[in-house]
């Protein structure tokens, strides 16, 4: 029980502070838009990026950065712990703390009297920032651990971000697009393929995910 | 001269060695060449003019993805220096800290810079090969010159300045949110760079010099005085850049 412990208090003490304070500092500006900003549409339509753009961005770069970004990389290596655990680990921190945020944000957001229903009820507004996050963590931890860089993991998931943010209308009316839109609870959450471009992305997720865990057993490639 | 040149030789090596570089841009080709195909964008333009026009589309639609790949990957590149201790063996070599940071600039400037020129390189040489003159198919080559290469020049400073006072992972983040906020928000929804003289992804450049496009809110086309005002903001703040990273360099060697 004392081993299996360590690790996530190893885990905890040496958390990198850039993952609170930059979630946090994006969390604020946001706020600082929004209040800034005249209309009432506009305003809503910025509450919903910083949940389903902002911190889906964040999350995916982190994620790609989780692990082999670790200074003491070799030394969890030797380490008897299962590579899923290890992956579980960091990239469900990395969750847990984007999740604190997105719902710190739509409590706030509930109290300075921004109205959220046009991203409908309240699971698909949580599905509107967690199905992308994860989309992107996925993304990114896989990207990393198949070119064992963490620079390459982040640029896959930065390329990905911005292509759909560019692309978005072709993204939400295309045949297939949809299925691959991580931006389709904010941008159409009206869309009758919302819940199937949700399942096409959690269902892709678990994929590069488990492509992770695998990458992650073959430990020599990162050292 | 030689060592300098050895630095930039060396930085240009190891950034096109990482497979990471390859897979962003092999990816990126891929994705515009479906693009111009399916949105039947080859077309054969018939005077000079449409020729530029073309040319300039073609860097600004470029500029959207290529700059945010390469800023991305250049971003560790003196980060690393610091890790593996690269720093400290060059330090006791007799180059200099502004031969080593121009020679990194430069390196890597032309590493991220080289795919967009071979897609050039292409466009020319398929020019010639239908019979155009040499004079029309150097058309392209300005657009690459006024629109890409500002950009890049731009970009290279700050991915290569920022990340030493932050972590590398904290400027990817920002810089792919700058990215798509200072040049293609609408300034009208909310404040942006965009529009002003410190947009770098080439559309005010497209619309002076090529005269394609039209500004946000009506107000005209930019002119060819605002572009080139444009090209030099975007130079003198990549300057400030990188003497502010040679200048934080010299402060950090004097602490150690």
């Amino acid at each position: 029980m004392k081993r299996s412990s360590t690790p996530l208090r190893y885990t905890l003490l040496t958390y990198r502070l850039d993952h609170l304070w930059l979630p946090a500092a994006f969390w604020a500006l946001f706020l600082l838009l929004i209040l800034f900003v005249p209309q009432p549409e506009s305003k809503t339509n910025m509450a919903a990026a910083y949940l389903g753009g902002a911190l889906p961005l964040l999350a995916g770069i982190l994620a790609a950065y989780a692990i082999l970004d670790d200074p003491a990389l070799e030394l969890q290596f030797s380490s008897p712990r299962p590579a899923w655990r290890t992956l579980f680990e960091r990239l469900g921190m990395i969750l847990v703390i984007v999740g604190l945020f997105a719902f710190s944000y739509q409590a706030c957001m509930a109290l300075i009297g921004i109205d959220l229903s046009p991203l409908g009820g309240i699971a698909l507004r949580q599905l509107a920032w967690l199905v992308p996050c994860l989309a992107l963590m996925a993304l990114g931890s896989a990207g990393a651990f198949a070119l064992a860089q963490p620079a390459a993991g982040a640029m896959l998931v930065a390329l990905i971000w911005m292509v759909e943010l560019l692309l978005r209308s072709w993204f939400a009316s295309n045949e297939w697009g949809r299925y691959l839109f991580i931006y389709m609870g904010i941008y159409a959450p009206q869309n009758p393929y919302l819940i199937a471009s949700h399942a096409s992305l959690l269902a892709l997720s678990l994929l590069l995910l488990a492509g992770s865990w695998a990458l992650l057993k073959n430990q020599e490639r990162y050292i | 001269m030689s060592r300098f040149m050895g630095v930039i030789r060396n930085e240009f090596g190891m950034s096109v060695r990482r497979k990471g570089f390859w897979l962003a841009y092999g990816l990126l080709l891929l994705f515009y060449g479906g693009l111009f195909v399916l949105g039947g964008q080859i077309e054969v333009s018939s005077t000079q003019a449409q020729m530029g026009q073309a040319s300039a589309e073609m860097a600004f639609t470029l500029n959207m993805f290529f700059p945010l790949v390469g800023g991305i990957l250049l971003a560790d590149r003196l980060v690393r220096d610091r890790r593996l201790g690269v720093d400290e063996l060059l330090g006791s070599t007799p180059l200099g800290r502004v031969e080593y940071l121009l020679g990194k600039y430069i390196g890597g400037l032309l590493s991220i810079l080289m795919p967009v020129f071979f897609i050039y390189l292409a466009l020319m040489v398929c020019g010639l090969a239908l019979g155009a003159s040499l004079r029309f198919s150097l058309v392209p080559l300005l657009a690459f010159l006024a629109i890409v290469v500002p950009a890049y020049v731009f970009i290279t400073a700050f991915s290569l300045a920022c990340p030493l006072v932050m972590p590398v992972r904290v400027y990817q983040i920002l810089f792919t949110g700058y990215w798509f906020w200072g040049n293609y928000l609408n300034p009208e929804f909310i404040p942006t760079l965009n529009g002003t003289l410190l947009t770098p992804g080439g559309k005010i450049a497209m619309e002076g010099f090529f005269g394609v496009g039209g500004s946000v809110g009506d107000t005209g086309l930019y002119t060819p005085t605002q572009a080139v005002l444009n090209l030099v903001v975007l130079a003198a703040c990549a300057g400030l850049a990188l003497a502010a990273a040679e200048r934080f360099l010299a402060w950090r060697a004097s602490q150690a």
